[in-house]
């Protein structure tokens, strides 16, 4: 515990999604993890990407995207987030229902980092310190394409 | 007294004239002496040198006339007449030298008596063998009386050489003196002229002594005589010199003594460069022993006389020489020298070796000619043989070639020589006198297309590799072609080499002329002559053309106006039916006109019958056909009655002069002609005012103009140079045309009459005349010109179309070429037969045809067997009919050849023979068994009508073709076609009773436009006319179907209507023919089928819409169904977790088991969407190593196989061609199932095998049929893959159902499942084309068989 070095300063989160349960439910299992965080939410794709273009300068460490939003896509907002120089670096984390390969494939191409698919609670949880501890270990590193889709053992 | 140097010089002269009177003396004397020595051993020496020329000579006569009787060759006479010019001269030069010697004198006279005479002999021979040949001349030369004249000859030669040599002998030993002589003779002169020159030189002196004077005179006179004397012995060395002999001496030891002029002309050596040498090189060394042979004999006091022998010269030229040998005696008789005269006798030897040639040639010359008689005499016996057997044959010809148009010739091919009769001239077009009689002549007349092909079929038939059967064109002179059959026998000798060849060539030009094609051009000529005709109606002139029968073939209505008749009854009329007085008249000058192929104009005067008078200017000019022969003439006649009035008027005038002047001017101003004077200058001095309407001039512009002017250039020349002559004449000018210019520039035609004003004395005043302006005549006459020109080429071209027709015919007939080879050249047998005893007699060929034998009845009963049946009657109703009209027999009919019994044509060909009261007594005449020919007809004749039929119009073609649908229709009894024909003229129609039917009307419908309009459909008619229209602008076929209404009971019915538009040559449309057909039937249901197919594609649309609705309906329900599944598992996780302990253990129970269904529903829901994605049409095939796909997979298993201790192993490397993501959803199914199903105390072991193997070769039983298994395609490959695992398998009678939809053979507590995977498999497999099959035992294990082609 000592050795965190999350204490001080929480992990900024910002999880862009429409929906309203699932956005429960990503704060219910951040809310579970030992990892200090601070969550921002945004519920469609226009405003996060306006939000980003005003904010370049207070970024998140990560970012949780939805596929499936109002105005303005997932993949429309991943492909305009990765052609701006100045917030290329954020690390995105796609999170979805469905999962189709060659959609995962055409998002690894455009540059998304990881991909999580929305089942069950517990699992929401492990991605979360999965992918969240390698942010605070600043060991966050792109995965191999076949790494690219989170499945972690129960 | 003083001595002067004169008188010194003068003594010393006359000392020296002491001197030299004496030396002359003595040398006078010495000199006479010997002179006449050498004189005579000269002259000795001359006389043998010119016997030796004589005899030499004489040969010569003997040799040329004998060659010239053998050879006739003139050549060989050319020694003779050269002996002839020059032998007398020698004689005569033998008779000067010897004229001291009275015996010789006579000798000589001797030999010039018969050496005339043997001359005149050889002559006479020559003469003879010129005028009557060999052996009359031979018979002359026979009677020896050359041969006397010879040895007479022979012999006063000897006599006269042995009297010369005698004398030779006699001075030989006094020769030596002789040079002395010589010598003083020499000097004695050179002293003579040195004393004259000094006399001279002392002239003036001398002359005061007189005795010096006389006796310098007697010197003179002595050295004048001396001079002569030394003139004549020159005289007489010149004779030496001169000779053409080598006269040469020699000693007996070989060395030359003497070397003559005629020596160094001969050998070439000068004398200085042979005498005293020992041997000269002039004896060739063949001939060096010879020679020394002869010397010993001469030697021995032997004359060696004509020795020939070949001489050198000393250009090493080798000459022929004659040699006379004879010694040189001394006084004692003992020979010292002998001398040689030697002539060259190359030209007589030359002669001689000719002769010899000459002789040798005419031998073989001889042996020839005996040779080729001998040929010849075999030739005309093998003619005669072959003349006799062919007799029979030519008997038969005879009437056939009468009757068929057949010319024979007859060709000995070994000496190529032709032999044609009368018919193969007409044919070839040429007369017997142009006639070179060999191959060539027939090679000539061939057209040049068919030369080869012809030649090469006739070497083909002396080759004996062909009968010579066939057709070929020939280009006559006179450029017509005649189309000639051929047919030939090859006559050949005992070794097969061909002897003759004999054939007959026959007229086919004339057969079958194309009668469409004939029709056609007629039309076309119509054409022309409706043109022509319009001219000719146009033209103010009366036209008639009459042929050479002088009959009328065209007239103009002038002309008929004028004769009173209408012009269609003239055409056909003689001139004798349309002015019977004065037709002789015309008739002979037609005749001229023709004859002489120039065209005339005349006046005539015609009587009419209302006893009316008009005169007419007739032009009459021959027409020429397109083979430039004269066919008629054409007359052009212009009523000139108003200018002939008005010429009448004006002689009237004249006669009355002056006080008529006035009258004649208001007469010629009133005439419809222009009336003119001119002066003696041709200078217009009165014009009537017509002028303005001929030339657009007033008077006044006229008045001072000449004629000429208003002519072009070249019109005014030639006019000129008819006027002068016409003036210098004072002659009346007559119809005289000629070309003015008018005003306005334009070309007017004049036709100019005048008569000469010659006042009283006599003298030309000038002319006054008429002009008629002929202009229209005249373009008239030149566009007639031109028509009948254009007519002409028409013809030409309808005889070019012709032969290119009948060309092609030929070209057809030359493919029954084949069937024709069978036939013989000629089947002809000739027969005669006795009317009143009824028998009948034949050659043997007639047998043959018949197929009998000797034995054979011939009696007209048996004749009849040999008839066919069906030619019976008819043939018998021909022979009386040909009897009692007494024409010639000729028939065609069959006949059954008995010996076979087969059918055969004959064709009978004769003539009877009647008595003198009219009765058939004979029926001579030939049978040709033409069944080759008939067939041949027979087929010719259908293929040529089936050319006929296929190259015929095209709506011929179509109209056939409509024809026989519509009888094959009709015989099915369900179409009705009716017919049609309307006239777009008229505006009517005509229609067959079927379309009667079809309309509903009978014939008493109008049948009119309007009435036809009637029958359409109101809805109808307006698309139908605008089609109409549309059809006769692009010249279309007429194909529509429309409604009409049935007139008798109002139905609506449909009609399909085929017709073609016919055009006139405007190509304006005036027919429409064509059929209709009632299609109601079949239109209503095809109208219905239309509506049905419509309704179909309906259906299918809004199914394929429906079925689209549905897949998507699918995908996004099952799709959003999972997301509320999934929160529904996510708040029941929450409330298990946070909630726990506020629920029973019931509760929590039915919560898990709440949980469970709603984890089931998830997985049925995925594996529908996987499903239903399945069936999208996504195909992009890849080829891709099935080990990756596995190791895709593998990762998704990641856990379960480590878990488990799985292995998966791959046998041999496949590489298949997939949709890559479906094919990894089949091998994730299938591995998911072996990691499910597997046993439970067991690892799973899954081995994956790839081969490939072809369609024909896979297993079958291993499919299942039953589940509607499809079959893999024989023959391309597949690549079979082998998924077998360990697990715990099924029982086979669940094989064929294990891949259907939810089938589970597990319950979901034993094993969870949706029961789709396997579906999934088998879509997959047939997304592919391929195949899946599953096979397994219960607790063994599963297997599955894959194959995806290759």
């Amino acid at each position: 515990m000592v050795n965190l070095p999350t204490a001080n300063k929480p992990l900024s989160i910002m999880l862009a999604d429409d929906d309203l349960d699932d956005r429960f439910f990503f704060e219910t299992a951040l809310s579970k993890l030992s990892i200090s965080t601070k969550l921002a939410t945004i519920d469609d794709g226009e405003r996060l990407i306006s939000y980003f273009s005003q904010n370049s300068d207070k970024l998140p460490d990560i970012l949780f995207l939805d596929l499936n939003m109002p105005r303005k896509n997932g993949y429309e907002c991943l492909k305009e987030i990765k052609s701006n120089k100045k917030i290329l670096s954020l690390p995105i984390v796609i999170y979805s229902t469905s999962l189709h390969e060659d959609v995962a494939d055409e998002l690894y191409n455009n540059g998304a980092d990881y991909y999580m698919r929305k089942t069950s609670l517990i699992e929401l949880k492990k991605g979360l310190h999965h992918v969240l501890t390698m942010i605070v270990e600043k060991k966050f590193t792109r995965p191999e394409r076949n790494k690219f889709v989170l499945r972690l053992a129960e | 007294m003083k001595i002067t140097i004169q008188k010194r010089l003068l003594i010393f002269s006359i000392i020296l004239l002491a001197i030299n009177g004496f030396l002359g003396y003595a040398a006078f004397k010495s000199h006479q002496k010997h002179e006449t020595e050498e004189l005579n051993e000269n002259e000795a020496e001359l006389v043998i040198s010119e016997l030796t020329s004589i005899s030499s000579l004489g040969k010569d006569i003997v040799i040329a006339s004998r060659g010239f009787v053998i050879t006739n060759d003139s050549v060989c006479l050319e020694p003779l007449y050269n002996a002839e010019q020059t032998i007398f001269l020698s004689i005569a030069k033998l008779k000067q030298l010897t004229r001291d010697d009275p015996a010789q004198q006579k000798r000589i006279d001797s030999l010039n008596f018969y050496m005339s005479k043997r001359l005149a002999f050889s002559l006479q021979v020559i003469e003879l063998r010129k005028k009557k040949g060999l052996s009359f001349a031979i018979a002359d030369i026979s009677a020896n009386r050359g041969w006397h004249y010879n040895s007479r000859i022979s012999k006063i030669v000897n006599s006269i050489n042995d009297a010369e040599n005698k004398k030779l002998t006699e001075h030989s030993n006094e020769r030596n003196e002789a040079a002395l002589g010589w010598f003083t003779a020499l000097m004695f002169v050179l002293m003579t002229v040195f004393t004259i020159l000094l006399l001279i030189s002392l002239g003036k002196n001398i002359q005061q002594n007189k005795d010096r004077e006389k006796r310098e005179a007697e010197l003179v006179i002595a050295n004048k005589e001396l001079l002569v004397q030394n003139e004549r012995s020159a005289h007489l060395a010149a004779i030496v010199e001169s000779s053409e002999n080598a006269i040469i001496s020699r000693s007996l030891d070989g060395k030359i003594k003497s070397w003559n002029k005629g020596a160094e002309k001969i050998y070439g050596f000068t004398a200085e460069e042979v005498v005293g040498k020992p041997t000269p090189m002039i004896v060739p060394t063949e001939d060096v022993e010879n020679i020394n042979r002869m010397l010993e004999r001469v030697g021995q006091n032997e004359i060696i006389e004509g020795y020939e022998a070949v001489r050198m010269k000393k250009s090493g030229e080798l000459f022929n020489a004659s040699l006379y040998l004879s010694p040189m005696k001394d006084k004692a008789g003992k020979v010292i020298g002998i001398s040689v005269i030697t002539s060259d006798i190359t030209v007589r030897k030359k002669a001689e070796s000719e002769l010899v040639k000459k002789t040798e040639e005419l031998v073989i010359a001889n042996m020839e000619l005996a040779f080729r008689n001998e040929e010849i005499k075999k030739r005309t016996e093998d003619i005669i043989t072959a003349k006799e057997k062919v007799e029979e044959s030519e008997f038969r010809f005879k009437l056939a070639v009468h009757s068929g148009k057949l010319g024979i010739w007859d060709w000995n091919v070994k000496d190529n020589v032709m032999v044609w009769d009368d018919r193969m001239f007409e044919f070839y077009g040429i007369t017997p006198n142009t006639f070179n009689n060999n191959i060539d002549v027939w090679t000539n007349g061939l057209h040049p297309e068919d030369k080869q092909r012809a030649v090469d079929e006739c070497n083909a038939a002396l080759n004996g590799e062909n009968d010579f059967n066939t057709s070929f064109r020939v280009l006559r002179p006179d450029g017509k072609i005649f189309y000639l059959k051929a047919d030939a026998v090859v006559i050949r000798d005992i070794d097969g080499k061909p002897m003759r060849m004999i054939g007959i060539n026959s007229d086919i030009s004339e057969r079958k002329l194309s009668e469409e094609l004939l029709l056609s051009a007629k039309e076309k000529v119509e054409e022309s002559e409706l043109n022509y005709r319009l001219l000719f109606e146009n033209v103010n002139a009366a036209i008639t053309i009459y042929d050479q029968d002088n009959r009328i073939v065209m007239t103009n209505n002038i002309n008929a106006k004028l004769i009173g008749r209408p012009a269609t009854d003239l055409i056909g009329k003689s001139l004798y039916d349309i002015f019977p007085d004065l037709a002789d008249y015309h008739a002979e000058r037609f005749r001229k006109i023709i004859s002489t192929n120039k065209g005339a104009s005349f006046e005539d005067v015609f009587h009419f019958r209302d006893g009316t008078m008009q005169w007419f200017s007739t032009m009459i000019h021959p027409i020429t056909n397109s083979s430039k022969m004269t066919s008629g003439v054409q007359i052009v006649a212009i009523n000139i009655t108003e200018r002939k009035l008005a010429e009448m008027e004006l002689n009237n005038a004249k006669e009355k002069a002056e006080e008529n002047e006035k009258r004649f001017k208001d007469i010629s101003e009133s005439a419809g002609d222009w009336i003119w004077e001119v002066d003696k200058n041709g200078i217009y001095t009165y014009s009537s005012s017509k002028a303005a309407d001929f030339l657009g001039l007033k008077t006044e512009e006229i008045i001072g103009k000449t004629p000429f002017d208003f002519m072009p250039p070249e019109e005014a020349e030639k006019a000129a140079v008819l006027f002068s002559e016409i003036i210098a004449n004072k002659l009346p000018i007559k119809d005289l045309e000629n070309w003015n210019i008018n005003k306005n520039g334009e070309l007017r035609c004049m036709l100019t009459n005048g008569l000469p004003i010659i006042d009283k004395d006599g003298n030309l005043k000038g002319y006054r005349g008429i002009d008629k302006d002929i202009t229209i005549i005249k373009n008239a006459e030149l566009a007639l010109k031109e028509k009948n020109e254009k007519y002409a080429a028409i013809n030409e071209e309808l005889n070019q179309t012709n032969a290119e027709l009948l060309f092609a015919k030929e070209k057809a007939k030359e493919n029954l070429r084949l069937l024709l080879e069978s036939q013989k050249a000629a089947h002809i047998g000739s027969f005669e037969t006795d009317i009143n005893n009824r028998t009948w007699k034949a050659s043997p060929e007639v047998a043959n045809i018949f197929g009998i034998d000797n034995t054979y009845p011939r009696t007209l009963e048996s004749w009849i067997n040999t008839i066919h049946p069906d030619s019976r009657a008819k043939l018998f109703e021909y022979h009386s009919q040909a009897e009692k009209e007494k024409k010639r027999f000729d028939h065609e009919y069959k006949i059954i050849r008995l010996n076979d019994g087969t059918e055969r044509w004959a064709h009978g060909i004769g003539e009877f023979e009647y008595d003198n009261k009219s009765n058939p007594i004979k029926l001579i005449g030939t049978i040709q068994d033409i069944t080759e020919r008939k067939n041949a007809e027979l087929l010719f004749q259908k293929i040529y009508k089936e050319k006929e039929e296929k190259t015929a119009e095209l709506i011929i073609a179509k109209e056939k073709a409509e024809k026989s649908e519509r009888l094959f229709l009709e015989s099915q009894e369900v179409a009705h076609i009716g017919s049609f024909a309307a006239d777009l003229i008229a505006r009517t129609w005509d229609a067959s009773p079927e379309l009667h039917n079809i309309s509903g009307i009978d014939i008493t419908y109008p049948h009119t436009m309007e009435g036809w309009a009637g029958i359409m459909h109101p809805e109808s008619r307006a698309p139908l006319f605008a089609y109409h229209l549309e059809v006769e602008t692009e010249k279309k076929r007429f194909d529509y179907q429309n409604k009409i209404i049935r007139i008798n009971d109002g139905a609506e019915r449909w009609v399909h209507t085929l017709a073609e538009l016919i055009y006139d040559d405007q190509l304006n449309p005036v027919q429409l023919i064509g059929t209709v057909q009632d299609i109601t039937e079949r239109k209503n249901a095809e109208l219905l089928l239309h509506k049905i197919n419509e309704e179909k594609e309906k259906r299918t649309e809004e199914l394929i819409a429906a079925n689209n609705e549905l897949t998507t309906f699918t995908y996004v329900s099952s799709h959003d169904l999972q997301e509320p599944l999934r929160k529904l598992q996510v708040f029941a996780d929450m409330i298990l977790e946070e909630e726990e302990k506020n629920l029973s253990e019931k509760g929590k129970g039915l919560f898990k088991r709440m949980q469970q269904n709603a984890m089931r529903m998830q997985a049925l829901i995925e594996d529908l969407l996987i499903y239903s994605r399945t069936k999208t049409t996504e195909n992009t095939f890849e080829k891709i190593d099935l080990n990756i796909i596995l190791d895709e997979v593998k990762i998704n298993f990641e856990d379960v196989i480590l878990e488990k201790k799985a292995i998966i192993k791959t046998i041999g490397i496949c590489e298949v061609k997939v949709i890559p993501f479906q094919f990894r959803q089949l091998v994730q199914n299938l591995i998911s199932n072996s990691l499910k199903f597997s046993k439970p105390d067991f690892s799973p072991k899954i081995t994956i095998e790839c081969t490939i193997e072809k369609g024909d070769t896979i297993n079958m039983t291993s499919l299942n049929e039953e589940a509607g298994q499809k079959k893999p395609f024989p023959d391309i490959n597949y690549s079979h893959i082998v998924y077998t695992d360990n697990g715990i398998g099924f029982d086979t009678q669940y094989q064929s159902r294990i891949f259907d939809v939810f089938q589970r053979l597990h319950s979901y507590e034993e094993y969870k499942g949706t029961g789709i995977g396997l579906a999934i498999c088998k879509r997959i497999a047939d997304n592919h084309k391929g195949i899946i099959t599953a096979s397994g035992e219960l607790n063994k294990g599963a297997r599955f068989d894959i194959y995806i082609p290759a």
